[in-house]
């Protein structure tokens, strides 16, 4: 038996030590060229989306796929004289493409709204879920639902749902004096409970067509993507992300407090209701079109600060970009591996509620709580 | 503060990503693939529930379903050899305690048939040109025959299916004579009865409800007018439409007939001792069906006629156990043996309520045999 001492390290230990120390060059050679972690979180996002595309239960070569992926991708039409056959290219273009996207614009809405409402609620504790905008958009989707209204519809009442719930937990922390720190946290679980109570109500209300949309609504899919689906989402993340990325300074202002923003010539108000609006329209077109999804706003925001730092010039992007990854790389478990309808928010908050759990534990909810 | 103003190639870099995103996106604005029309020489066409124009292959490849359709297939057609596919692995358990395994053991143990996928891809992987029933294929070419009719009664989507789905397998005269037996065996129970001679309509309650729990009992209006009753939860008819208990007791009905759990429990459960039905012993859980999920044309009839024994004893001959018997041997060649039937009727539940020993076959197993 070998007995360990001072002197002698365990194969374990110097394992430990080697990753340490290739984590401390990685660190310093990302710190050094600021360029290159957008490059590789980029690439790797682009690599996840054009591998998902490539995998699924339909027996097809990767080439054979990749050469359709391409040729769908080109602005010009697809050759008349092709090697791929008709159902090869349904596969690709009508099943794997709108449901990949999807996957990867739910996870980028999510992530970069809960960037910036963690930014500008100066709490890391924060996520679309926590601060009820989720349960209110799904309030607002069930509402239509119960009206039979159309998609679009669906995803203008679940706005004016997510709105009014954000508005209604912001108006709720202002009244009780805390904006930052727990008093935010209990307002949204205020709202988020009233919102989900609604939901309820609209279950016991609904036919079995309604109760099975309602059902999708509330534990997530991705199953049921649609080009349709996917324009409903692109539009609001790209635009209300872009509008995201537009105020990135002054997010970063605004996590500096109140009065450190007001005096840097910020009209703090203004700045926080258009965030409320943007990340509003974006949390409810996600949550219309693929139902609620949890724990990606609150888990991914943390995984890109502990890449890029608190800059939300980088954050807001790394957190789009990693979100999408995130919900995509689910997505395929479920889909190439489990091959079966697991709601994806079920395996999101599987995932999600260990890691921040694990967060609660190493940080002990250092900067966490303000109050 | 310039919003647009940037910083650095970094930020340019930041923003790859969303732009690749973007344009695969009109990836999507590309019209869908067009899957050529059916060979006209190799099909034959038939026209679905819907009224559209179907093609089905000739000689008839095969019906691939899945979910629960199975089960109207093969009710509608006696045709278990044209459904080469029935549904995944994981589904045959629930066909194994249906009654399906008594007619058909052979289709049910065949494991060639039990490895249906569920997921779309491997639908498209595995076709070899079936006839399939799912809508949601239609889009990728795969030949999909809607046999479900939009007509609002029962007896019209019943028929409408027996007829189409008769057509699928090139047996229209047999499908036709389906329907006319199904209609013959529900007007002999109507013309039995002779309802308009009937004064006094009984009201009774159809509950469906957890077995373990009575407090959130849903109400619904079966297809049971037709026997004359008075729907009881008239004021519950959206299905779904969960009540609270003290409602169910202000109803108060004549009968009620459990479609989840059982009699006796229900009617030893002190909440509901005040209920008429209860006094009097008047609940009934109800038998079991050919087809536990769809429009079953085999069982229609003999719960129609089931529930009028119960309500009109002095008006019916207790002739169920010989109707049924009859019916599965003639239309399935299986004849039912007194425990099956037994089974079916759910004779140990449902014996100590009021009126139930009609049934009680007429040669009872002897006490020794019971126990065994």
């Amino acid at each position: 038996m070998i007995e360990l001492t001072k002197n002698q390290s365990s194969p374990v230990t110097s394992l430990l030590a080697f990753v340490k120390k290739r984590l401390a060059t990685a660190r310093d050679f990302f710190r050094r060229h600021e360029w290159a972690m957008p490059l590789l979180l980029a690439i790797s996002l682009a690599g996840t989306v054009v591998g998902s595309l490539l995998i699924g239960a339909y027996p097809m070569s990767f080439w054979r796929a990749g050469e359709i992926t391409v040729n769908l991708g080109l602005p010009w039409a697809l050759p008349s004289e092709s090697s791929w056959s008709l159902m090869e290219l349904a596969v690709i273009q009508m099943i794997r493409l709108p449901r990949v996207l999807l996957a990867t614009l739910v996870g980028m809405a999510l992530g970069m709204s809960g960037a910036a409402l963690q930014g500008m609620m100066r709490n890391p504790l924060v996520g679309p879920d926590l601060v009820g905008v989720s349960s209110g958009a799904a309030l607002g989707g069930v509402f239509a639902i119960m009206f039979y209204w159309s998609e679009s519809a669906t995803v203008a009442l679940a706005f004016l749902g997510g709105l009014l719930a954000l508005g209604g937990t912001y108006g709720l922390a202002h009244l009780a004096r805390s904006f930052e720190g727990i008093g935010l946290i209990l307002s949204g679980i205020f709202v988020g409970a009233f919102c989900i109570s609604g939901v309820c109500f609209g279950l016991f209300l609904a036919d079995d067509h309604q109760m099975s949309r309602i059902g999708h609504l509330v534990m997530g899919y991705l199953n049921e993507a649609t080009p349709q689906t996917v324009w409903l989402l692109t539009v609001p993340t790209l635009v209300g992300g872009s509008i995201l990325m537009l105020l990135r300074w002054r997010i970063n202002l605004l996590s500096l407090g109140n009065a450190d923003a007001l005096s840097l010539g910020i009209n703090v108000r203004l700045l926080r209701l258009t965030i409320i609006a943007v990340v509003s329209l974006i949390v409810a077109a996600q949550v219309s079109v693929s139902g609620l999804i949890g724990w990606v706003g609150l888990v991914v925001p943390h995984c890109a600060r502990m890449l890029v730092g608190p800059d939300h010039r980088k954050l807001l992007p790394a957190s789009a970009l990693l979100g999408g990854m995130f919900v995509l790389l689910i997505d395929d478990f479920t889909r190439v591996v489990l091959r079966t309808d697991v709601g994806t928010g079920t395996l999101t908050t599987l995932i999600g509620t260990p890691f921040i759990c694990f967060l609660f534990w190493k940080k002990k909810t250092k900067g966490w709580i303000n109050d | 503060m310039n919003l647009f103003k940037i910083n650095s190639i970094n930020e340019l870099i930041w923003m790859l990503p969303f732009t690749y995103v973007a344009l695969l996106s009109f990836a999507l604005l590309r019209s869908e693939p067009e899957f050529p029309n059916p060979d006209p020489q190799h099909n034959r066409f038939i026209k679905d529930s819907n009224g559209i124009i179907r093609a089905i292959p000739v000689p008839f490849s095969g019906v691939a379903s899945g979910k629960y359709w199975a089960y109207d297939f093969l009710q509608k057609t006696h045709a278990p050899e044209s459904l080469v596919k029935i549904a995944g692995p994981n589904d045959r358990p629930k066909y194994i305690v249906a009654l399906i395994y008594w007619f058909y053991p052979l289709l049910v143990e065949d494991e060639s048939r039990w490895d249906f996928p569920d997921d779309l891809e491997s639908v498209l992987a595995n076709d070899r040109g079936y006839v399939h029933f799912d809508g949601r294929f239609s889009r990728f070419g795969l030949n999909v025959v809607a046999f479900m009719p939009e007509i609002t009664t029962q007896d019209d989507v019943i028929s409408g299916m027996i007829r189409c789905l008769n057509d699928i397998v090139d047996q229209p005269e047999i499908g036709q004579e389906f329907i006319t037996d199904y209609q013959r065996r529900k007007r002999n129970v109507t013309d039995e009865l002779q309802l308009e001679t009937i004064f006094k309509r009984p009201k009774v309650l159809n509950l469906v409800s957890r077995p373990d729990d009575w407090s959130n009992l849903w109400g619904w209006s079966g297809d049971d007018l037709e026997l004359g009753f008075l729907d009881a939860a008239e004021d519950l008819t959206a299905m779904g439409r969960g009540s609270e208990a003290e409602r169910f007791l202000a109803m108060n009905p004549d009968l009620i007939f459990l479609a989840v759990g059982d009699a006796p429990r229900f009617m030893r459960d002190p909440r509901w001792l005040g209920l008429k039905a209860v006094r009097e012993k008047k609940v009934y859980g109800m038998i079991y069906r050919f087809n536990p999920y769809g429009f079953d044309s085999d069982s229609v009839p003999l719960i129609l006629r089931w529930k009028a024994e119960l309500a009109y004893p002095e008006r019916l001959k207790p002739i169920l156990r010989e109707l049924a018997r009859d019916h599965y041997e003639k239309n399935y060649g299986y004849r039912l043996k007194d425990d099956e039937i037994d089974w079916f009727l759910r004779m140990d539940e449902n014996l100590s309520s009021e009126g139930y020993s009609r049934f009680v076959r007429i040669n009872p197993k002897p006490v020794e045999n019971q126990k065994q």
